[in-house]
């Protein structure tokens, strides 16, 4: 029998890239003037609808609400009770979830489509005829609470709510966390009105996804379109963030084996000019398992299981971080180390063999965003929230892969100065009254 | 219903491929049937340090990561008690570089020095991360020794003890691959928009000329029938105690395990299940409750954890959540209750088809188990299951003499 012995030295050949071949969401306008989004794709007789109500934490008036009120859409309407809507959902094998930003809250319910006629009416009431029955309420405050707790105990959690602080200013409506007081005093009166004033027809839209059909287009009809609104007022202006009063923090906790590091700056939206050259400059530091920061503290050093950077963005502001948890007695070589290899994006050209394989691993990266009908779902309203539509991707990736080693260093020079980055850390730290006057 | 292909190499590798053409993107896992239940009581946490080594190069390849990167690839591994999980995806246009690249650390690795001095550390630093430096991160550290006194299970994939892990040697790496990671003892699955010849040809380029030695197996002993109650109590630093309890389950191949894993969709998946609609919402014992199966090959573990409500006393929660087990014994269970759990797993299975990744991940896994063709039928052996059944199975899984249970007290 013949065996083939291949050349193991010499990788395969790697192929020009795929167009990512996006089709824009349909727009389907419904009687009361609400939008859905279709995105007809998949062969599994399944769908995911996404209702999304710009009534984000930055609108509440008071903390906690505006996750509370979507936290607690599930435990009542003026017919059913918690238990009987949890029974109809589970008995139909279908998910709900719900999420919330700064900027909106999402409800998704995730069926086959044989169960859509039982389910849209309940997740249509839901929505528009929650009753938030006091001692649900109450119940759901002491389990937050509990959970609060729990989660203050973690390095990670407590370098996320006070890096949030930093960044966007306390007290703005992008800076404010909730501490453990405030479980204390968030009332039915707080959800109703908050309720009441956000989650009307004006204030919404949905993004259908999956396998869509004429029938499926009626029941969004008669579920989604016959509320009327008149009752939602536009939030008054206030700030979102402020300017950054301190940059260096150090918050310690007691018998911490390892320390949270954040090193992070506020920075642009994806409308600005530079957002693609940056997204790739952000990558290679920090954005792939190959990054520099990932070659240097854990490939080489060993210092911790994993470092990242992210870009975040909001409606009306976002940031730049670097995230990792290391041990302790590394804190200072760590936030040492993270500076250093900004400092060498500014003052060095990445190599281009470095910066091919970067926009290859990014090209990819925007390949896997777009498997299936739900991640577009996701990748949809991520855009939307800007203005912007599909299209959006594909000239993002051309754009990353014109992008050259000069305009990188630039992008470097402009974005991740020194001066500008909040450095914090959570956890334990040797010397760190010097950190902090520094 | 997923049409595949399953063809089996010279050298014992199996080869399994499903045509899926509604991505661009490709899916490739290998599965190694090796886990930390293959590792000697005083070299522990082994199996998963070797998973990190994986990626320090190949004999032909210094980084596994940058040519797969730089052929817009991304790639991950998870090790457990039974198997060793590598998987990635990319472009479908550049298929051929996963062939490459995961065939060349079969065929050989590099065993550098370098690697393993640092992925020790990386390795420690993953341990206190996720089960030293957590509130209740070491309940598994305590919980499988507690359940298991002669089975490899009584220790977890991370190890026993950072010292396992701080005395690994380049000589153990060695024997541990020569006898593990062989093609006779993986599965590769591709799922894409592919041809199947076309993958079956590059799985006989790649593949077929990597040899499979006798390899050295470490036999393990089963774990003796339970007799008796065990019980623990441990103080720590955390806001809220916490209930852990434990009962030996029949392996992952039984039909009773479809039993025990509706059992515990009964007891609490959803909002409805018996255990948070009693525990937390009624009582109001509990801030949260879960129950679940391991999941393992060999004979596993049903668990039942919750963290207590401040103020009520351990004894009070625990008796809780014994009375509503017993409910599940006296006969309670209607059909009605029993159809929504199944309907439940009907359609978990159906999400669970949608990404490549998670089809090729299944298509492993299955093969893994037994053979492939089970994937396809599952949801029968699901739907098999009577209300009796039920019953019955609660009623030899939640005798006292096979329960393990640990209090999680806070300080």
């Amino acid at each position: 029998m013949k065996i083939n012995y291949p050349n193991r030295t010499q990788q395969p050949r790697i192929a020009s890239p795929l167009e990512l071949g996006l089709q824009e969401p349909e727009q389907l306008v419904l009687q009361n003037g609400s939008s859905a989004y279709l995105i007809k794709q998949g062969k599994d007789e399944v769908c995911r609808i996404d209702f999304v109500v710009k009534a984000g934490s930055a609108y509440q008036e008071k903390m906690l609400v505006a996750s509370g009120v979507s936290k607690l859409l599930k435990e009542g309407t003026s017919t059913l009770n918690s238990k009987q809507i949890a029974d109809t959902l589970d008995f139909h094998g279908a998910y709900f979830e719900s999420s919330i930003s700064k900027d909106s809250a999402v409800f998704s319910l995730f069926t086959l489509s044989k169960h859509l006629d039982a389910l849209l009416p309940l997740f249509s009431s839901l929505i528009f005829d929650a009753s938030f029955p006091e001692h649900e309420i109450n119940l759901y405050l002491e389990r937050q609470k509990q959970e609060f707790l729990v989660n203050s105990e973690k390095v990670r959690f407590r370098a996320m709510l006070e890096f949030n602080k930093l960044v966007f200013g306390e007290g703005t409506a992008y800076g404010q966390i909730a501490s453990l007081e405030d479980y204390n005093h968030m009332s039915r009166e707080d959800v109703l009105s908050f309720y009441n004033r956000y989650y009307q027809p004006e204030n919404v839209y949905l993004i259908v996804s999956g396998h869509i059909t004429d029938h499926l287009l009626s029941l969004l009809e008669s579920n989604f379109g016959h509320q009327q609104g008149g009752q939602y007022v536009a939030s008054e202006k206030k700030a979102f963030t402020q300017p950054i009063n301190t940059r260096q923090c150090f918050v310690k906790k007691e018998n911490s084996m390892q320390s949270a590091i954040r090193v992070g700056t506020p920075i642009m939206n994806k409308l600005h000019p530079h957002y693609n050259q940056f997204v790739l400059l952000n990558t290679v530091l920090g954005g792939y398992f190959g990054s520099r920061l990932m070659s240097n503290l854990r490939e080489e050093k060993g210092l911790t299981y994993g470092v990242n950077t992210f870009i975040t963005n909001y409606e009306h502001g976002g940031y730049f971080s670097v995230s990792t948890e290391v041990n302790v007695d590394a804190s200072e070589l760590a936030l040492s180390e993270i500076c250093k290899e900004m400092e060498l994006l500014r003052t060095e050209e990445v190599p281009n063999e470095e910066l091919d394989l970067v926009k290859q691993y990014l090209y990819g990266t925007f390949l896997r965003n777009f498997d299936g009908a739900f991640s577009l779902a996701e990748r949809f309203k991520s855009v939307m929230d800007f203005g912007l539509d599909l299209g959006f991707y594909q000239k993002s990736l051309e754009e990353i892969l014109r992008t050259d080693a000069k305009q990188l260093m630039e992008m470097a020079r402009l974005y991740l100065r020194e001066e500008n980055m909040i450095k914090l850390v959570v956890g334990g730290m040797d010397d760190y009254a010097s950190f902090i006057q520094s | 219903m997923i049409d595949y292909q399953k063809h089996t190499l010279d050298n014992g590798l199996t080869v399994i491929v499903h045509q899926d053409s509604s991505t661009p993107i490709v899916a490739m896992n290998i599965v190694y049937k090796v886990g930390s239940k293959n590792e000697s009581a005083d070299k522990t946490g082994f199996a998963h340090l070797f998973e990190h080594l994986m990626f320090g190069g190949s004999v032909n390849i210094p980084k596994y990561d940058e040519p797969l990167q730089g052929a817009g690839g991304d790639n991950n591994a998870f090790t457990n008690a039974d198997f060793t999980d590598y998987y990635l995806t990319l472009p479908k246009n550049n298929l051929e570089t996963a062939f490459w690249l995961e065939s060349d650390r079969m065929y050989s690795l590099a065993f550098n020095q370098n690697s393993l001095d640092v992925q020790r550390q990386v390795v420690i630093e993953e341990f206190k991360q996720n089960y030293l430096n957590q509130p209740y991160g070491d309940v598994y550290l305590l919980l499988k020794p507690l359940a298991y006194k002669s089975h490899p299970y009584q220790w977890n994939t991370i190890g026993k003890d950072i010292t396992h892990i701080e005395q690994a040697t380049m000589g153990e790496v060695r024997s541990f691959y020569d006898n593990y990671y062989n093609p006779n003892n993986a599965i590769l699955s591709v799922v894409g928009d592919v041809d199947t010849d076309e993958v079956l040809g590059l799985a006989d380029k790649w593949f077929a000329s990597i040899s499979s030695p006798d390899p050295h197996l470490n036999g393990y002993p089963a774990e003796p029938e339970q007799l008796e109650m065990r019980r623990q109590v441990v103080h720590r630093d955390v806001p809220q105690d916490a209930l852990y309890m434990a009962w030996h389950m029949p392996g992952r191949m039984d039909q009773k395990f479809y039993h025990c894993d509706l059992i515990s969709d009964l007891l609490s998946n959803g909002n409805s299940s018996r255990l948070y609609q009693s525990l937390v919402k009624k009582q109001q014992l509990f801030t949260d409750i879960n129950a679940f199966v391991s999941g393992d090959q060999d004979p596993g573990l049903f668990i039942v954890s919750g963290k207590v409500t401040n103020g009520v006393a351990m004894e009070i929660a625990e008796e809780a959540v014994v009375n509503d087990l017993n409910k599940l014994i006296n006969n309670d269970l209607e059909e009605g209750e029993l159809k929504k759990v199944k309907n439940k797993i009907e359609s978990t299975l159906i999400f669970s088809q949608i990404s490549v990744l998670n089809k090729a991940m299944n298509l492993g896994y299955y093969e893994l188990l037994g053979d492939v063709a089970n994937f396809n039928t599952e949801v029968d052996r699901y739907m098999a299951v009577t209300t009796e059944d039920i019953r019955q199975t609660a009623s030899s899984l939640f005798k006292p003499a096979n329960t393990n249970v640990l209090h999680y007290l806070k300080k």
